[in-house]
């Protein structure tokens, strides 16, 4: 693969970087080695962490010589892969724009000369690539957000955004998985769960996949609700084939 | 679950840790586990405890427990008065605390952090393969938070334990290692973007001391001294986030990442604490000095592998024939302890 780097990033870790820009394509290749990675079965390694430009390789320390795992992932990503490419899934997410829900949508109304019908129109007709998950559990980075949209975080943030809350955070989006602190002009909310430590996996969003935003009004909100609070309601993956 | 302790007094932030929760990171769940993972592991072995069985991460003593059962416990970490019943005790020497026995963790004279093991191990659910806490994601532990007053700590039966052990006789738990100079030598390794810093910067941090900030906490340690200046800004784009990083933000002064360390970051990292230094990090308190020695990648795995041999050597078991010693045998990637008693 087209790397630009690959070390030890630590005596337990080994760091793949690829160009450095927020762009599908080295995404792509990132989420591609990572996968590479992890069907080499590689017994000593605990974590691969996929990022916007990097690979991450996580193994215990003591377990193996820090030169060995290096060229262990370096063969694993080079290898002259015949193998599927990792096939990109779509999740789409109900959310309640506006209202008390979406706080800040008249802001990002007004700083953008756009009706709110318009903000929603356009934020929820977008397909948004997970570039990765951090920040905190389950939080996705999101890319592809209409710039029209972008609008200035808050000056001063918030010491709680409830969770479920879909944010614009300059030229970013994202949604909220947990009640955290957070900055971002808070537009609307989802009643879907995003993490549940009793699951496997414990987040709904994996790197590599997509997500797409859908309008529903409160009554929905209260029914899709209570559903996920029954046990009842779970996202449909849908397949979008190939490699990206 | 039979209640074992009961809280009297907290101290200023106790809470349930085991080795972590390696393997969740893809998921944005930071490791966590005790932030000494040395003294957390001898302390389970002197009760006879697996290595990784949960135990108690207290900070700057002050922590007042009452056993409701007959437990065996012991202590290890920062020195400091350890009393059960008003009676001392000490670091390192497991007791059979009695019902009603109280036990008393007073000031502690140098280091952050003490570990207590109960025999069995503390019973809270397994989450995501790990009983640690995660505090600020509210996860593990006793309901994902610190230790309240009244709070009732139970522990697991203890069939699959071994015997007691005592340390070995002038035993020095490295994690309280200082240098001549009272300083405490971080080894690092070199980071993966030296020229994202000016030339000669990363050097002159490798040749200055470092203080210890009072904004420091389990995610990470913050110092304050020399000033490292970037080539191009404090920011890049946001990825995974090494074990060990020590991250520099636009201010220049560097930051450890400890147990809690978010899995990616936006930083630049200037280097990475090796891996057999990382359990100091759980004794550095505010306005203790820190130096950083950059060693090379081998040399970072010879010291882990000086630590397990040093871990597996410290104990001996009470009332046993010979010398008790418990070995980590690594196979095909697996770790395995083996328990070898001399016998001849």
């Amino acid at each position: 693969m087209d790397y630009r780097l690959i070390t030890n990033a630590s005596d337990d870790s080994v760091l793949v970087r690829f160009e450095e820009r927020i762009d599908p394509e080295i995404a792509g290749k990132v989420r591609q080695a990572g996968l590479l990675v992890s069907r080499a079965r590689l017994p000593w390694v605990t974590d691969i962490v996929p990022a916007y430009n990097e690979l991450l390789v996580v193994f215990r320390p003591g377990s193996v010589k820090p030169s060995e795992a290096l060229l262990a992932v370096k063969e694993a990503i080079d290898m002259a892969s015949e193998a599927e490419g990792y096939k990109p899934r779509l999740k789409r997410i109900p959310v309640c724009y506006g209202g008390a829900f979406g706080p800040d949508l008249p802001e990002v109304s007004r700083h953008t000369g756009l009706d709110p019908e318009q903000v929603i129109m356009l934020h929820s007709s977008a397909r948004y690539l997970i570039y990765m998950i951090g920040f905190t559990i389950g939080f996705p980075y999101l890319g592809g957000m209409d710039h029209r949209l972008e609008t200035p975080r808050l000056t001063v943030p918030r010491p709680k955004v409830p969770r479920g809350s879909v944010g614009i955070g300059g030229k970013q989006t994202g949604i909220y998985p947990l009640d955290v602190p957070g900055g971002w002009q808070i537009i609307g909310r989802s009643p879907v769960n995003l993490v549940d430590t009793a699951m496997m996996p414990p987040v709904l969003l994996s790197a590599g996949d997509y997500v797409e935003f859908f309008p529903i009004d409160e009554g929905e909100y209260s029914r899709i609700q209570e559903a996920v609070e029954a046990g009842r309601y779970s996202i449909e993956d849908l397949e979008l084939g190939g490699s990206q | 679950m039979t209640g074992c302790v009961r809280v009297i007094k907290p101290g200023p932030l106790s809470s349930v840790q085991d080795l972590g929760r390696p393997g969740a990171m893809a998921w944005g769940v930071p490791h966590s586990g005790a932030v000494d993972a040395v003294s957390l592991r001898i302390a389970n072995l002197l009760v006879g405890n697996g290595q990784d069985a949960a135990a108690l991460e207290t900070t700057m003593g002050g922590v007042e427990l009452e056993f409701l059962k007959s437990t065996v416990v012991a202590v290890m970490g920062a020195p400091g008065s350890v009393t059960i019943d008003g009676e001392e005790v000490g670091l390192g020497c497991p007791v059979e605390a009695k019902p009603g026995s109280v036990l008393k963790l007073g000031g502690i004279s140098s280091g952050m952090r003490q570990y207590i093991a109960f025999r069995g191990g503390l019973d809270v659910p397994v989450v995501l393969g790990s009983r640690s806490t995660y505090l600020k994601g509210a996860l593990g532990g006793l309901e994902g938070r610190a230790l309240k007053m009244d709070d009732v700590l139970g522990v697991l039966p203890d069939g699959p334990c071994k015997g007691m052990c005592t340390l070995v006789e002038g035993f020095a738990n490295p994690s309280l290692e200082r240098d001549g100079e009272g300083r405490c030598l971080l080894r690092v390794t070199q980071g993966t973007m030296d020229a994202r810093f000016l030339q000669g910067e990363i050097d002159r941090m490798l040749g200055s001391d470092y203080i210890v900030s009072t904004e420091s906490d389990r995610m990470g340690i913050r110092l304050k001294g020399y000033s490292a200046k970037h080539s191009r800004g404090a920011d890049i784009l946001s990825g995974g986030i090494e074990p060990g990083a020590v991250q520099v933000p636009g201010s220049g002064e560097p930051i450890i990442l400890a147990s809690d360390r978010q899995t990616t970051g936006g930083y630049t990292k200037a280097f990475s604490v090796i891996s057999a230094d990382r359990p100091k990090l759980g004794q550095l308190r505010p306005s203790d000095i820190v130096r950083f020695r950059m060693v090379g990648i081998d040399d970072a795995y010879g010291a882990y592998v000086a630590l397990e041999s040093l871990i597996s050597r410290c104990t001996i078991a009470i009332g046993g024939k010979g010398r008790m010693r418990t070995l980590k045998l690594s196979i095909d990637g697996r770790i395995y302890d083996v328990e070898v008693e001399e016998i001849a």
